[in-house]
């Protein structure tokens, strides 16, 4: 995601150090769990001309 | 570089219909993914922010992080959510932008977005609307946003570049994002990437 971000001009890329683990012990079997899925937020910005 | 991915668009994005729907009608049903209160709880969404909404407004809530883990939106600010669902982050940003402020979130699924706008209503906000469209082809004026928000959304599509030019395109110069979406620790095969039921499930 960082490099999509990049190559559409956003700079200042930051992700959160803190990480979500947002699939394990779901009501339902997910694949999301298998491969380690985990929510993380992040920030960009557009720069001024 | 983003390496194509290879999916039938439509279908995937009708049999992700299908599944925003059932967490938009029957969120109670229980999902690959956790929802609702214990949800917000889980993602550090403050107690007093989250306790007052109407049950409504948060039980259909299936993001993946908490995007205002890096600040709260600032007063009078314009705010586009990709994916709004039934509208519990919309809310909150439409809370802490106020009375000057204006939040816009686009959303493909009509369960969703009429529950968001009924959620709107609930909480008596004036400042926010939701409209039909896709994520890799907004809705929403050119430079018209000081920030995008999104949580969880992105990586239901299989054009993520197309997704971030739309973010770039809409956000004013000095615009930021401020999103949270998934990342996998380990290697998703090819074939898992081309098969539509494991985007969804």
């Amino acid at each position: 995601m960082q490099a999509m971000m990049q190559a559409v001009g956003l700079v200042d890329v930051e992700f959160s150090s803190k990480r979500w683990d947002t699939f394990s012990d779901a009501p339902s079997a997910s694949s999301a769990a298998a491969f380690g899925t985990q929510g993380v937020a992040f920030r960009a910005v557009k720069p001024r001309r | 570089m983003a390496v194509p991915i290879n999916v039938d668009m439509q279908a995937l994005r009708s049999a992700i219909q299908d599944e925003y729907a059932e967490v938009a009608t029957t969120p109670e049903k229980g999902f690959h993914f956790h929802t609702g209160r214990p949800l917000a709880r889980l993602l550090g969404y403050p107690a007093e922010v989250t306790d007052p909404l109407p049950e409504p407004v948060i039980e259909s809530f299936a993001g993946v992080a908490n995007p205002f883990i890096f600040g709260e939106l600032q007063p009078g600010e314009t705010v586009v959510e990709i994916g709004s669902g039934a509208g519990f982050d919309a809310v909150l940003a439409a809370q802490q932008v106020g009375a000057t402020g204006r939040v816009i979130g686009v959303d493909m699924t009509p369960a969703m977005l009429a529950k968001a706008r009924a959620n709107v209503g609930r909480v008596g906000l004036i400042n926010v609307e939701f409209r039909r469209g896709y994520m890799e082809e907004l809705p929403i004026n050119d430079a018209s946003a000081d920030v995008v928000i999104s949580n969880g959304v992105i990586n239901l599509s299989p054009d993520k570049a197309a997704v971030f030019r739309e973010i770039a395109r809409v956000l004013k110069p000095g615009g930021r994002v401020q999103m949270a979406d998934i990342v996998v620790t380990r290697a998703v095969p090819e074939a898992a990437k081309e098969n539509i039921d494991l985007w969804t499930g």
